[in-house]
């Protein structure tokens, strides 16, 4: 697997965006250069055109109108006033951020048997050497030329027939492509690729569950391992000191169903610590052992330098599905400190090494069991964002439980292996929220309460401002210090999406795609 | 080089009326149910009815004598998509998907018509072989001509112009040939050159990648992505002519059949 379809070719523009371009991201606030804007997953804009005193006078500037029926989860690239986004499956376009107008369409045909567990999604693109990057829910990463949008190379990643496929926005680190795969509600083994980006040549793969000749295998009842899940299915972090690129991992499968894996199911749920050049396991923290729940720990890790109990630490993090607030040294692994950050029924509490004691009978039944949070989680894969001007974490929160249920699981490649299921609790109809967290204790300092739980990520800015949207389709704009309600505009659909900001001709613009539809507001 | 894109090779014939959308395709689906094998049409009278709507339909890009053009040469009796009758049926009535070859909406007798023609042209079983070298061809092609600059095979070279890879699948030999000397004769619309002038005098030709009444996007001779307000720029002007330059004074006569040969030749996987 992963072969490589089509000879490379040469690249106009090259020389644009080399990896030095995103080691410094930071210094660029006019691009948007990755899926989290920098290597740390910051999701943060040190943009301030737009601040507290004028976001009121934000106005819609262009939009562009995907004329789709699956929802856009896509994080669209800037790179000198041009904006890359994908349009759901798998098409990518090139956009005048001044107009909106389009210079290219590419169209990735997709087989008419693809099974998505959760919609023919995607979530956007990397850039490198005037390549562009993108996972297919064919399982396959494909690069185009940026100028032209030319096909230049695809690899097959794995087969989509078996429940594969590719939705997250890949990472491109030196002189690689990172691409995780999903598939957890099919019973694949997950892994993580780097492919050689001039030529889409697999350089390594690290296996999520871990076969018979890894010391860390075993954890797996029978054959249980071969089908576990472990899918890897949203970007990761990268830390360009440390060599080491950090990637969440997905549920064991069955998702509800345990009764034939008994054990660990290593390393499902977890953050896993890969060495950029080798994809070796530097270390792993499994969040939620042997997982009932659906609890993929898929969050964007966020890397940040802080004072940590008197001293400064290089911290990873994450705020996990499961419902707990985590900060790890991540140099190590050392676990340091848990909170909960939404309503969670399931454990006890977490022990001094970071393992959860969970509560007795808060596993799914026939006849189902009430547990909070929720199986979509208390954050799912929609990105936080941290900012350094105010030194907060902002975090889009579900808040809400569900009954869990389960039945049985027959594995048969390509079809859905869950074993059950999360209804929704009459009694509980859920909310969302914004919180603003301090990220070295998990203390909250405010929150803005939203009437249905989101599935759309926060961005903030050196503006003092927190974008975020809706499930109704509002856009919205807080006050990153107070958490008021200072701007909103009804684009009244569902947003699956994360904003993000750039300059365009040197004014500030914000973007997002609700419903299905890209939108970008700016100053007149 | 002047020629138009495509992803896949459109050997068949092309031009015949407006695409069918969906709803059209449904309904020519149902038409088409109980299709004969073999083609119910093929008397003289068929033959010289199909010859008629061949010249309103097909004839502008296959020529008026199957001889080829944009549309590839239909007097070689061999056929990319399907030989059989009922297969040639389903190309016109369909068109081939990701070409130039649109489907139509012409009644099934008028279409067996038109295979009864086509069948007529085939019968010559024409070789549509290049007279020149495509070796010394090739050497042209990279060398003095200079097309990499321009135009891509199989995956090396420019994006300025038209990807070359199968367009020797694509094109017949004559519109090849003309495409050189003449690039101007046919411009595909994705590759309609402009001119914009900017208030400073500065000149930028390229591309059109896309326009409206308010902005023009160009791809540059560079090869960058550019973009204009059109009440931000002196002068905005689409150009008759092709970006590439003739080829007539040059090449030799010789050198123009290498090329022609060459091109031909490219037949490759996209």
């Amino acid at each position: 697997m992963c072969g490589v379809l089509l000879a490379t070719g040469a690249v106009w523009g090259e020389d644009s965006v080399p990896y030095t371009r995103l080691l410094r991201a930071d210094q660029e606030p006019g691009n948007w250069l990755m899926y989290s804007g920098n290597y740390r997953g910051y999701r943060y804009s040190a943009l301030d055109q737009i601040d507290a005193g004028n976001v009121g006078r934000l106005r819609l500037q262009w939009i562009y109108q995907m004329k789709t029926t699956h929802h856009v989860e896509t994080t669209p690239l800037v790179v000198d006033g041009i904006l890359y986004a994908t349009r759901p499956p798998n098409d990518v376009v090139a956009i005048d951020t001044r107009t909106g107008r389009t210079f290219w369409t590419y169209h990735h045909p997709v087989p008419e048997d693809v099974h998505a567990c959760c919609g023919q999604v995607n979530r956007g693109l990397a850039i490198l050497d005037g390549r562009l990057f993108m996972s297919t829910v064919d399982a396959r990463l494909i690069a185009l030329d940026a100028r032209s949008g030319r096909l230049l190379w695809e690899a097959v990643q794995a087969d989509y027939r078996a429940g594969y496929a590719g939705t997250a926005a890949p990472l491109a680190v030196k002189d690689k492509v990172i691409a995780g795969i999903a598939g957890g509600e099919y019973g694949i083994r997950g892994f993580v690729d780097a492919c050689d980006a001039a030529t889409g040549r697999r350089v390594w793969r690290f296996y999520t569950i871990p076969g018979p000749d890894d010391p860390h295998f075993g954890t797996w009842e029978g054959d249980s391992w071969k089908t576990g899940g472990g899918s890897t299915w949203t970007t990761g972090s990268f830390d360009p000191e440390l060599n080491l690129i950090y990637w969440g991992t997905g549920n064991p499968g069955p998702d509800w169903n345990d009764e034939h894996r008994a054990g660990d199911n290593l390393f499902t749920d977890s953050m896993v610590a890969l060495d950029a050049d080798t994809g070796k396991l530097k270390w792993y923290f499994q969040y939620t052992p042997h997982d009932t729940h659906d609890w993929d720990a898929t969050q964007v890790p966020v890397l940040a330098d802080l004072m940590f109990a008197g001293r400064q630490r290089k911290l990873l993090l994450h705020p996990n599905r499961n419902g707990f607030y985590y900060v790890f040294d991540r140099r190590t692994g050392e676990y340091l400190l848990s909170r909960p950050y939404v309503r969670q029924t399931w454990a006890k509490g977490i022990d001094a090494r970071g393992r959860p004691i969970p509560l007795p009978n808060t596993s799914p039944t026939e006849a189902g069991v009430p547990v909070w949070p929720g199986s979509d989680g208390g954050l799912n894969w929609f990105s936080p964002s941290y900012n350094p001007k105010t030194g907060l974490l902002y975090v889009p929160v579900r808040e809400k439980g569900e009954i869990y249920f389960k039945v049985e699981a027959v594995y048969r490649p390509g079809m859905s292996f869950g074993g059950g299921g999360g209804k929704e609790n009459p009694a509980d109809p859920g909310h969302g929220v914004i919180l603003a967290m301090r990220p070295q204790t998990g203390e909250i300092l405010w929150r803005h309460r939203m009437q249905t739980a989101p599935w759309s990520g926060v961005l903030s800015t050196a503006g003092g401002l927190v974008f975020g949207s809706t499930m109704e389709g509002q856009f919205f704009a807080l006050d990153a210090r107070t958490g008021n309600d200072l701007w909103h505009f009804p684009a009244n659909d569902v947003s699956f999406a994360n904003p993000i900001s750039y300059l365009s001709h040197g004014r500030q613009q914000v973007a997002i795609a609700i419903g299905d539809v890209l939108m970008a507001f700016g100053l007149d | 080089m002047r020629f138009s894109p495509g992803l896949l090779c459109c050997l068949f014939l092309l031009c015949l009326g407006a695409a069918a959308g969906q709803e059209g395709q449904e309904r020519t689906v149902r038409r088409d149910e109980n299709l004969p094998a073999s083609n119910p049409y093929t008397s003289a009278a068929d033959v010289a009815k199909g010859h008629q709507y061949f010249l309103g339909h097909c004839a502008q890009c296959h020529g008026p004598e199957g001889e080829g053009g944009r549309g590839v040469n239909l007097t070689t009796g061999r056929y990319r998509h399907g030989g059989s009758d009922r297969e040639l049926f389903l190309t016109v009535r369909r068109g081939v998907p990701g070409t130039e070859m649109p489907g139509t909406h012409l009644s099934q007798e008028e279409v067996w018509r038109i295979i009864a023609y086509v069948r007529r042209l085939g019968q010559a079983g024409a070789e549509e072989k290049a007279a020149g070298d495509a070796q010394a061809g090739r050497l042209l092609y990279e060398g003095k001509g200079g097309c990499p600059a321009c135009h891509a095979v199989n995956g090396r070279g420019g994006t300025l112009g038209p990807d070359l890879t199968q367009i020797g699948l694509r094109r017949a030999l004559r519109f090849l040939r003309e495409s050189l000397v003449d690039p101007g004769a046919s411009i595909a619309p994705e590759y309609r050159a402009a001119t914009v002038v900017t208030l400073q005098g500065s000149t930028i030709r390229g591309v059109v990648l896309n326009q409206d009444d308010y902005s023009i996007q160009l791809r540059d001779l560079g090869g960058e992505l550019r973009s204009f307000l059109k009440n931000e720029v002196r002068e905005v002007q689409i150009q008759k002519e092709s970006l590439m330059p003739s080829y007539r004074a040059a090449f030799s006569e010789t050198e123009l059949n290498d090329l022609v040969a060459y091109l031909n030749s490219l037949r490759g996987e996209p």
